[in-house]
């Protein structure tokens, strides 16, 4: 699966699900920064694995890899 | 029913929020129907519906609730003691409980039975053996009686546990499923959070 196309697909939930999405930088701290809560975790689940036909494995939805945007990205296109 | 299924273990990510009763005024936000099966959860025969109210209480989600018609409440004991990093949810026996709680990703230790947040993993739940709680916990008592667990898959969970009072609803636009275990001393929400509607408030 194309990179691009994960970062697509995950700044298109941001955009349309998380205020405020314009500030946050890829190695924004997301947790910390209060931008990502496990409500909006579990929606960018699903998100991701619908818009990219993927099934993520609950064991690795930890919170390191939803650090940041980078950490997201990575995480995905390691399970794509 | 209850023996480890590895799918349901995979399918808990952690504690969503506490629910509470209350008789206090809140500017309720939702109101939901009483299916048949969740008058026994409510400790109330008559209930037709409960309202909801989601405040936050030492920096974490509590769902507050009333049915109505509303019987007389007990003030409830802590039940639950927010601490740190450590939620502590009192229940009559976990050790009886112990496969029921491993299923769901609950590890032993010492003598509690803890559930690590796999998306907050510095937010831990520890349930304690508190002899004087009730073997069949019902949500009417006031204050924080009940958790709410957050789930991937419902369905998962189901297919261990026997669910009740299972309803979907849409609140501040995200849709959501719920539905309730009782049983073996427990009184435990599960909740899983579905898509935000096109059409959301947000």
């Amino acid at each position: 699966m194309d990179r691009a196309e994960i970062v697509a697909v995950v700044q298109e939930f941001f955009k349309n699900e998380v205020d405020h999405a314009d500030v946050v930088q890829d190695d924004t701290d997301l947790i910390e920064a209060g931008v990502l809560d496990s409500l909006l975790m579990v929606m960018l689940i699903g998100h991701c694995e619908e818009r990219l036909d993927i099934e993520l494995d609950p064991e690795d939805l930890t919170e390191d890899n939803f650090r940041s945007l980078s950490t997201i990205v990575d995480f995905i296109s390691s399970q794509a | 029913m209850t023996g480890a299924s590895p799918a349901s273990r995979r399918s808990v990510l952690g504690l969503s929020h506490f629910i509470g009763e209350t008789s206090e005024e809140f500017d309720w936000t939702l109101t939901l129907d009483v299916p048949a099966d969740k008058k026994q959860i409510l400790n109330n025969q008559r209930a037709e519906s409960v309202t909801l109210f989601l405040t936050e209480e030492h920096g974490l989600p509590v769902e507050w609730i009333r049915h109505r018609p509303q019987g007389p409440l007990a003030e409830k004991r802590p039940k639950i003691r927010l601490g740190g990093d450590a939620v502590t949810v009192g229940v009559p026996d976990p050790e009886a409980s112990g496969e029921l709680l491993a299923s769901l990703g609950f590890e032993r230790s010492d003598s509690s039975w803890v559930l690590r947040s796999r998306l907050f993993r510095s937010l831990s739940l520890h349930l304690d053996r508190d002899p004087d709680e009730s073997p069949r916990p019902k949500v009417d008592d006031r204050g924080l009686t009940s958790i709410s667990l957050l789930v991937k898959d419902l369905d998962a969970v189901a297919k261990t546990l026997p669910l009740l009072a299972h309803q979907e609803f849409s609140l501040d636009g995200v849709t959501k499923e719920i539905a309730f275990f009782s049983g073996e001393g427990l009184l435990l929400e599960f909740l899983m959070v579905k898509r935000r509607s096109r059409e959301g408030s947000r």
